[in-house]
């Protein structure tokens, strides 16, 4: 690891350094000032004086050679001497410069004046001095050596004046260099100090970083650590977040499938924060309406159903006290009545204050009318079942009662009873229709086309209609008299004429005038949805206020009811239109608040082959005397009744109660020529059974079934097609007609 | 800047004359320069008269020295002129004054310093007397470092002949 030197460090040395060279550099000024000091003294007195005296000395030599005529001495050399000797001695300004300090020697200034003076007395005998002249020369040279001594004296005074200042400012450069010395020393001693602190202060700090860094090493890797910890649970929150949000969205997608809106509400003030728009939706609002609108409990309460408000207060003030709640209302929407359920629970805070109310809705409004449906269906079936059951029992009680109001009037030759019968026995046919429109009502009765007039229909249901119908009402007939013949079953128009009429009726709860009409009706291309081609048309008119426009669209869908759900199953126009429909017609709806509604049903008028059935159409006929028929049947008055209407037309009839006794009276007793059997009895051998049994034996056997349920023949084993198929209960001229066609 | 420039063109014209041939004095010379030089008007030397000088070049040096009062105008011909007059080659002058004082300046202070050698003293040519004929004088007061004793030394009054020489 490398060692770096932090800043104090660093200052420290470079502090020593300075301190150093400061040091060394005081020196070097001493010792250079203490030599300029000396060269200045030496340079300027000693050889300033030795200069005047080598000068003077110079001319008193050259006017000595140039007296005895020394050639190389000339008379311009003697000037230039005298010259340089007047230059230093007369015009060397001695005010100032080097001149004050030579002045200022003892005897100095007199030594000058002395040989200005002598310089000046002696010039022009210079100038003029000729060669060989020795007198003059030696006269000259005598008076220049007087002022050349006190020139001398000067020059030895500055020789002890340079000694003299020498020695005072050695001195006191030796006092100054002991303080420099020591200052010096100081100053040595205090870097070295400060040097060593310096090191070992290094050496603390080196090993303090040392230990700083292993700390931060330390620190380092946990923080490395803790760095991956973070990283990893960054990443896990990501993930988290990942799937957090995928569960969101999933859950988002779930209320959405589900239609399960939400809310979320302020506890202080009431006021709804948030609802998702599923919530929003089921009050037919937006999100954003929905929370202007919300902003208090009373204005959320104020959107619910009048009938309801009550229950939802009650039921929030009980969410406000903490308690979690659950409740269903109702909600009017432009949408129509919206059916709602909703739980909700407060929330609470850390001091267990109740702060929030959050909730969660439901519009359980198609899951609720379907439930309905349901319900109104399966109790139409019950009800339907229970029909059925009653109209069986009761149609072979009606059996019994006809069969011997037939045998007593076939017995009886008395014209007053005869009548007296006749009418019980009108009255039995008559509750023989009732007990088959009942069932018709109940979809018990399977369609069988057969060819008949709409107005014969008309004319014998008039009874049941005036029946069902309270004297308020008036009903009216307007038949055509070239109505042509229909091809449908029976059955079913006399229900669907039922059902028209009884919902005329309900139009008319204060009373008024049903009109049934039948008429003739050429349908051509174009004109409806019906087939081209001649119709017999069935209409039902009354004078009520009409059907609810809203409703009209609806009104051939199952369940589909203006009226009570409980007083009506709704199933009575979807019944008419389906067998309109099945039977290749039509129905046509007009209605309006002052006119009324009329129906009119459109039955194909066409011509169609008879079907073997106990119709109106089927001619009686002489039954074959002498044939041999096994009558079976499990109840015994029934049994009886027929064999003895079968006994009166000469057959030779063995009868059993079910089908394993059927079995062995025709294994005892065989062959047969006709089988006569109830499709229901007791035991495990039905009829159609039966008649697949026997079959084995005689392939030949001719079958007439005998049911109080028409829907039997669809539910039990195939029937062959040649077989005849009777209802309870049969009147003899049917039973006889039917078992002469058998046998035919 | 200006004093710069006016070096500049008296080093260029003033001192380029002299490499011609170099005439014989008119009158008494006052200086005789000899050794490494490549210019000579008599046998050995180089010999100028103060007109010779004069014709050289006069620089001018206003001031004040150890040895005299007050501020002085010293006229005079810059040294370095009078050694490219010379073709002078050595790198140090050995001065020599009249009365045999010596000392040794190097070359380089000619080409460093407008050092001149003084012929006029507040326009009066000096004597013997006045320490003339010729006195080498520095700018003393244009460049503070030459206020000290090694060019004070230098400072040669009467100066009679230079010797170019090599150290």
């Amino acid at each position: 690891m490398t060692k770096r030197l932090n800043t104090p460090t660093i200052m420290l040395f470079v502090l020593c350094g300075l301190m150093a060279v400061c040091a060394v550099y005081f020196l070097y000024l001493i010792s250079s000032k203490s030599l300029q000091n000396r060269g200045e003294f030496a340079a300027e007195l000693t050889y300033y004086s030795a200069q005047a005296d080598y000068e003077i000395l110079q001319l008193i030599d050259h006017l000595d050679r140039f007296t005895a005529e020394d050639p190389e001495v000339s008379h311009d050399d003697v000037v230039s001497r005298f010259n340089i000797v007047w230059s230093r001695a007369v015009n060397t300004e001695f005010q100032t410069g080097r001149g004050v300090s030579y002045v200022s020697l003892p005897g100095a200034a007199r030594a000058i004046e002395n040989l200005q003076q002598t310089l000046r007395e002696i010039e022009p005998e210079v100038m003029s001095l000729a060669p060989g002249n020795r007198s003059s020369s030696d006269a000259l040279r005598q008076r220049l050596r007087g002022n050349l001594i006190e020139i001398h004296a000067v020059s030895l005074e500055a020789l002890i004046s340079d000694a003299w200042n020498d020695e005072v400012t050695m001195q006191a450069q030796i006092k100054r260099s002991y303080a420099s010395i020591a200052l010096v020393i100081g100053l040595l001693f205090t870097g070295t100090w400060l040097f060593i602190r310096g090191l070992l202060d290094r050496q603390a700090l080196a090993d303090l970083n040392r230990t700083l860094e292993d700390r931060v090493q330390v620190r380092t890797q946990q923080l490395e650590k803790t760095n991956a910890a973070l990283n990893e649970e960054i990443a896990e929150r990501e993930r988290s977040q990942i799937r957090a949000s995928a569960r969101a969205t999933r859950l988002i997608q779930a209320a959405q499938l589900s239609k399960l809106g939400y809310y979320v509400r302020n506890v202080g003030n009431g006021r709804c924060i948030y609802c998702s728009a599923q919530h929003a939706s089921s009050y037919g609002l937006s999100q954003a309406d929905y929370i202007e609108q919300a902003c208090a409990i009373d204005d959320q309460v104020a959107m619910i159903h009048p009938d309801d408000r009550e229950a939802v207060r009650a039921s929030y003030e009980k969410l406000r006290s903490g308690e979690q709640i659950e409740i269903e209302y109702r909600v009017e929407t432009e949408r129509g009545t919206r059916r709602i359920r909703e739980a909700a629970c407060p929330i609470l805070d850390v001091e267990g204050r109740i702060v929030q109310e959050i909730g969660s809705t439901v519009d359980f409004t198609e899951q609720y009318e379907t439930e309905m449906k349901l319900f109104e269906s399966q109790r139409l079936d019950s009800i339907g079942k229970m029909t059925g059951g009653v109209a069986h029992d009761f149609n072979n009680l009606l059996s019994v009662i006809l069969g011997n109001l037939e045998l007593i009037r076939a017995m009886d030759r008395n014209p007053e009873r005869r009548e007296l019968t006749d009418d019980a026995i009108s009255a039995s046919r008559r509750a023989s229709d009732l007990v088959r429109n009942m069932l018709s009502f109940a979809r018990r009765a399977p369609l069988k086309p057969t060819e008949f007039n709409l107005n014969e229909v008309i004319g014998a249901m008039q009874d049941l209609l005036h029946r069902a119908l309270p004297e308020t009402i008036k009903l009216e007939t307007q038949l055509s008299l070239d109505l042509p013949p229909v091809h449908a079953d029976k059955s079913s128009t006399e229900s669907a004429l039922l059902n028209l009429i009884l919902n005329a009726r309900d139009a008319l709860p204060r009373g008024g005038t049903i009109t049934i009409e039948t008429s003739h009706v050429t349908m051509t291309a174009g004109q409806t949805d019906l087939t081209p081609g001649d119709y017999a048309q069935l209409s039902v008119r009354d004078t009520g206020s009409g059907i609810d426009p809203e409703l009209l669209p609806k009104i051939f869908e199952p369940f589909v009811s203006s009226k009570d759900p409980s007083s009506n199953s709704g199933l009575g126009l979807s019944m008419v239109h389906g067998f309109m429909q099945q039977s290749e017609g039509g129905v046509r709806v007009s209605t309006g608040a002052e006119s009324g509604t009329a129906i009119d049903l459109f039955f194909p008028a066409r011509p169609a082959p008879l079907v073997v059935a106990n119709g109106v159409a089927a001619e009686p006929q002489e039954a074959k005397i002498g044939a041999r028929i096994l009558l079976v049947e499990d109840e015994p008055q029934v049994r009886k009744t027929v064999r003895m209407h079968l006994d009166r037309a000469g057959m030779n009839v063995a009868e059993a109660a079910n089908g394993t006794e059927a079995q062995k009276i025709f294994e005892a007793s065989g062959p047969f020529d006709l089988l006569l059997t109830d499709m229901v009895m007791p035991g495990e051998i039905q009829g159609t059974q039966l008649a697949a049994n026997l079959r084995e034996r005689a392939p030949e056997l001719r079958v007439i079934f005998l049911s109080g349920y028409s829907h039997e023949a669809d539910a039990g084993d195939p029937v062959a097609i040649n077989d005849t198929y009777l209802m309870k209960p049969t009147p003899r001229d049917a039973l006889l007609g039917a078992i002469s066609k058998a046998l035919a | 800047m200006r004093g710069v420039l006016v070096g500049i063109f008296a080093f260029v014209f003033l001192c380029a004359r002299p490499v011609m041939a170099l005439e014989e004095p008119s009158e008494d010379p006052v200086l005789k320069v000899e050794g490494k030089i490549a210019e000579r008007n008599s046998e050995t030397a180089a010999l100028f008269d103060i007109e010779m000088l004069r014709s050289l070049g006069t620089h001018t040096i206003l001031t004040d020295t150890p040895w005299t009062k007050g501020e002085i105008t010293f006229e005079g011909v810059l040294l370095r002129c009078v050694l490219n007059a010379v073709g002078a080659t050595g790198n140090l002058l050995r001065a020599v004054s009249l009365n045999d004082y010596a000392t040794k300046i190097p070359v380089s202070d000619a080409e460093q310093y407008d050092v001149i050698l003084a012929f006029s003293r507040d326009g009066q040519e000096m004597g013997v007397r006045e320490r003339g004929p010729l006195w080498v004088i520095y700018p003393w007061r244009e460049v503070s470092e030459l206020r000290n004793r090694i060019f004070y030394i230098r400072s040669i009054w009467q100066l009679k002949s230079i010797s170019v020489e090599d150290d």
